[in-house]
């Protein structure tokens, strides 16, 4: 099965070069432009195929480095102040430290607490919600929303038009000048996809390259046999499902989650099951960020669920958790902290 | 679930779309345009200038615009001819987007279908080019999908912030499409022969969005901003909204 997936990805990355070259034909009257140079896109040990479609937008170096510049640049913004990496921060793994809520434009609130960005290449839908179905539409959300970055997208797209830096990094990427809505977000998805965490310490046990503590291997026992996992699913630690897992509705907010998209009663107060990778990092939790600590969280599954008609049935009846316990997941919790993620030069503010 | 495989049936069925660009645009294709009047109670839409709806309501119209695709002519026998794959905003402060330049294949045709709104799989497919940049603004961000079409503008019964009138129509899920077929039937046969200029003359009439079908009043809903049963009705509406004011080719 590992020699089928070395094969198959070694395709995959001919492939890419393929194209590439394809694309690049010429008629003889103009000199070869040397292309983007491909990378390939490495899938951890044992993880399945992502559900992004490479071949329609294949990653190449320049156009990472293009994705990376426009994340971290304000001028996606209407004041120039909130640039994407304003809300998701590379050391908390790409969420927004110690807030609830993120700010955005003229001092407005997020609505939600902005999600960790990681392993977005396995996943099929984004938001809380699951609203957005495609990456590379997802940062359309955040650049239009008035209380986010608040700016519009033709805006947008004349500041980037207007900076010859910019001409020239879409060029690199894409071949021509041209800057265009799909060029911008495709080039934003190229930088986001190779955000993968998969060396916590949790992968290199996985991977036979290290052991856990005895808390620590206590917590993993706990965490599966307390169905932890029947939402958290390894290897992604989440199961990308959208379950109600007994908070209150928030009265100012009154989000009702999925039922926002779906419209369907069965989903209100469902919200997307979170990844717990760098879990240590990203607090505070829950989709509005209302428990900031990851004992509190545990408590609440322990002792404080409300039972109400879409409350997920594997937390009706709470999850009964001793405070040995507690330290024990926790433990493990910190297992899944991948430092070398946060600290990835790649992934950092362009110099 | 073999990877491998998978990756390599999809890499090189990519490799053979990518390197097989070229579509013969065949020289039997003859230019003809299709032309739509944006009305409303029979007159020549003027954005931003005060009028009345079907029910008497005063509805001033600020933004008017929709997307036509998938377009195909019937022939004098009932074949149905699709055209080249085109997707078309209509935008009524755009005059040119008035004006759909269509290529059709020489044959006498009586009638012409084309879908109102954009194919589910333009939904679900990631970011578009063209028409369909989400930079037009007929684009819902934070529950991915197109807006179908969009009548936009300002009354004094609305009961919304700001006397504001919002119909954007979309939904393209099982359960809460919205996508309208339209088949308009010509009043002549249009005959398309080389060296001639083909022109259907369509009317679009912003009053059936309020009674075509269903009857929408402004005081009682002045907006329309998801997928969902009132988007349908609504949609069911301005389905009806299209005439054929006269087909000529000379």
């Amino acid at each position: 099965m590992k020699l089928l997936r070395t094969i198959g990805l070694s395709v995959f990355t001919i492939t890419l070069l393929m194209l590439c070259g394809c694309r690049k034909d010429n008629n003889g009257d103009t000199p070869p432009v040397s292309g983007p140079d491909a990378v390939a896109f490495l899938i951890p040990a044992g993880w399945p195929a992502p559900v992004y479609n490479f071949p329609e937008n294949p990653l190449t170096k320049q156009g990472i480095a293009l994705g990376r510049k426009l994340f971290y640049d304000g001028l996606l913004s209407k004041d120039g102040n909130f640039p994407c990496a304003s809300c998701h921060q590379q050391a908390a793994a790409f969420a927004t430290i110690d807030h609830d809520l993120s700010h955005g434009f003229n001092n407005q609130f997020t609505t939600r607490n902005a999600q960790s960005l990681q392993n977005l290449a396995w996943m099929k839908e984004f938001h809380h919600d699951g609203g957005i179905n495609h990456l590379d539409v997802q940062p359309i959300a955040p650049i239009t929303a008035p209380n986010e970055m608040a700016e519009t997208l033709a805006n947008v797209l004349k500041k980037l038009s207007a900076d010859a830096a910019y001409r020239n990094q879409f060029k690199e990427a894409f071949g021509t000048e041209e800057i265009s809505t799909a060029r911008m977000t495709k080039a934003l998805s190229q930088f986001m996809l190779s955000m993968v965490s998969a060396d916590s310490k949790y992968d290199k046990v996985k991977r036979g390259v290290a052991t856990f503590t005895l808390p620590e291997s206590l917590g993993y026992e706990i965490f599966k046999e307390k169905k932890c996992v029947n939402c958290h699913a390894e290897p992604f630690f989440t199961d990308f499902s959208y379950r109600n897992t007994g908070l209150s509705l928030e009265p100012v907010l009154r989000d009702a989650g999925r039922m926002r998209i779906t419209r369907n009663p069965a989903d209100s107060l469902k919200f997307k099951v979170p990844s717990l990778r760098n879990i240590m990092l990203s607090a505070p939790y829950m989709h509005d960020g209302r428990i900031t600590d990851i004992y509190a969280v545990l408590e609440h599954y322990n002792a404080k669920v409300i039972n109400g008609p879409t409350t997920d049935p594997l937390v009706r009846s709470k999850i009964p958790l001793s405070n040995f316990e507690k330290g024990q997941l926790v433990a493990f919790l910190q297992t899944l902290t991948d430092q070398a993620f946060i600290t990835n030069a790649a992934l950092a503010p362009p110099l | 679930m073999n990877i491998g495989f998978l990756y390599i049936a999809v890499a090189f069925t990519l490799v053979i779309s990518a390197c097989n660009k070229e579509h013969s645009a065949g020289s039997d294709f003859v230019p003809v345009t299709m032309s739509i009047v944006n009305k409303t109670n029979g007159v020549h839409l003027l954005l931003n200038s005060p009028g009345v709806n079907p029910h008497g309501e005063p509805l001033t119209i600020t933004r008017f615009a929709y997307y036509i695709s998938h377009i195909k002519l019937i022939n004098s026998t009932g074949g149905v001819v699709a055209l080249t794959p085109e997707y078309y905003l209509v935008d009524e402060a755009n005059p040119a987007s008035q004006q759909l330049q269509l290529k059709v294949p020489e044959g006498k045709y009586r009638a012409v279908e084309f879908l109102l709104g954009v194919d589910s799989i333009r939904n679900v497919s990631g970011i578009q080019s063209g028409a369909l940049d989400p930079a037009n603004g007929m684009f819902w961000s934070w529950n991915t999908g197109y807006i179908f079409a969009k009548l936009e503008g300002k009354s004094v019964v609305s009961p919304a912030p700001l006397s504001n009138v919002t119909f954007h129509i979309g939904g393209f899920k099982t359960g809460e499409s919205a996508l309208q077929n339209i088949l308009l039937n010509f009043p002549v046969p249009l005959e398309v022969k080389s060296n001639t200029d083909g022109h259907i003359f369509l009317s679009a009439e912003t009053n059936a969005w309020f009674n075509a079908v269903h009857e929408i009043k402004i005081a009682d809903s002045a907006f329309c901003m998801t997928p969902g049963v009132f988007a349908q009705q609504i949609a069911q509406n301005y389905a009806r909204m299209f005439s054929v004011d006269s087909v000529t080719n000379h």
